[in-house]
């Protein structure tokens, strides 16, 4: 794997916050973030229903994780968390942190009322 | 009769035959583990252990050295309770050095090994990305 796109929904502040975060990972492959709402999202992913409402990563080789697996495979490429994508998938924390994972992604909206909403994007972060 | 320099020249006799055997054990076994994290530059793995190894010398050396302050001792009983003192210092010492010298090593391995590893869950979906696959 050379590259890793993730699909991310841009509709919320929690989301956008963590994409911000990510960008300033070191990472171990090109990472790239993309707007579930972006022509781009829609013209390479067009096949998957899950866009803008689940974590969507695909790498340039054509596999795809959803959901908890998108957000272990997102930490997969950081350099500094890797490791602890490894501990999260061990037989013993996988359950837990399948289920933690969820519960982000469930309640990101409710979530995003407690960090200011500048729907405006940063200059230096691409959409 | 004084036993300083019997003390000496036994303590340094030791000292510098345990350094050697010990590194020499190091440069043999931990050449193994570096090739392997070093796959296909051996070269590259031979400077870094003959690197750690040279460390390891001067460290052990110096410190066992260093260690040895002998006052001229009265009776040979005396001579010989401080000499097996000072080796015994020495000896844990050098074990403690050994152990952080392959923690070092374990852990330059388990980088390496982090660094090719493929991601931990498996893909849900295959698809085919047409764009990232013209511009990739």
């Amino acid at each position: 794997m050379q590259r890793l796109t993730i699909v991310y929904d841009e509709h919320c502040a929690v989301c956008r916050r963590a994409r911000d975060w990510l960008l300033t990972q070191p990472t171990y492959v090109d990472l790239e973030l993309v707007a579930a709402g972006s022509p781009a999202a829609r013209a390479r992913y067009n096949g998957l229903p899950w866009l803008g409402r689940e974590l969507v990563a695909a790498d340039d080789e054509g596999n795809v994780w959803v959901g908890p697996a998108a957000f272990l495979t997102a930490l997969w490429a950081t350099k500094r968390y890797r490791v602890w994508s490894f501990r999260m998938s061990g037989e013993k924390l996988a359950p837990l942190a399948e289920a933690f994972f969820k519960m982000v992604s469930t309640r990101r909206n409710r979530w995003s009322r407690f960090i200011d909403d500048d729907e405006e994007e940063c200059s230096w972060c691409q959409n | 009769m004084e036993y300083g320099i019997m003390i000496y020249t036994i303590y340094a006799g030791v000292a510098i035959a345990m350094t050697a055997l010990l590194a020499r054990t190091l440069f043999k076994a931990g050449g193994v583990f570096l090739d392997d994290v070093f796959e296909g530059k051996p070269r590259l793995a031979e400077a870094v252990n003959r690197l750690l190894v040279v460390g390891f010398y001067m460290l052990n050396l110096g410190y066992g050295l260093f260690l040895l302050r002998a006052e001229p001792q009265e009776t040979a009983f005396d001579a010989v309770a401080y000499l097996v003192n000072r080796l015994a210092v020495l000896l844990v010492t050098l074990g403690l050095i050994h152990f952080v010298n392959v923690v070092v090593f374990w852990k330059i391995r388990h980088r390496a090994e982090l660094r090719n590893a493929p991601p931990p869950v498996a893909p849900q979906v295959f698809i085919k990305d047409e764009l990232s696959q013209e511009t990739g």
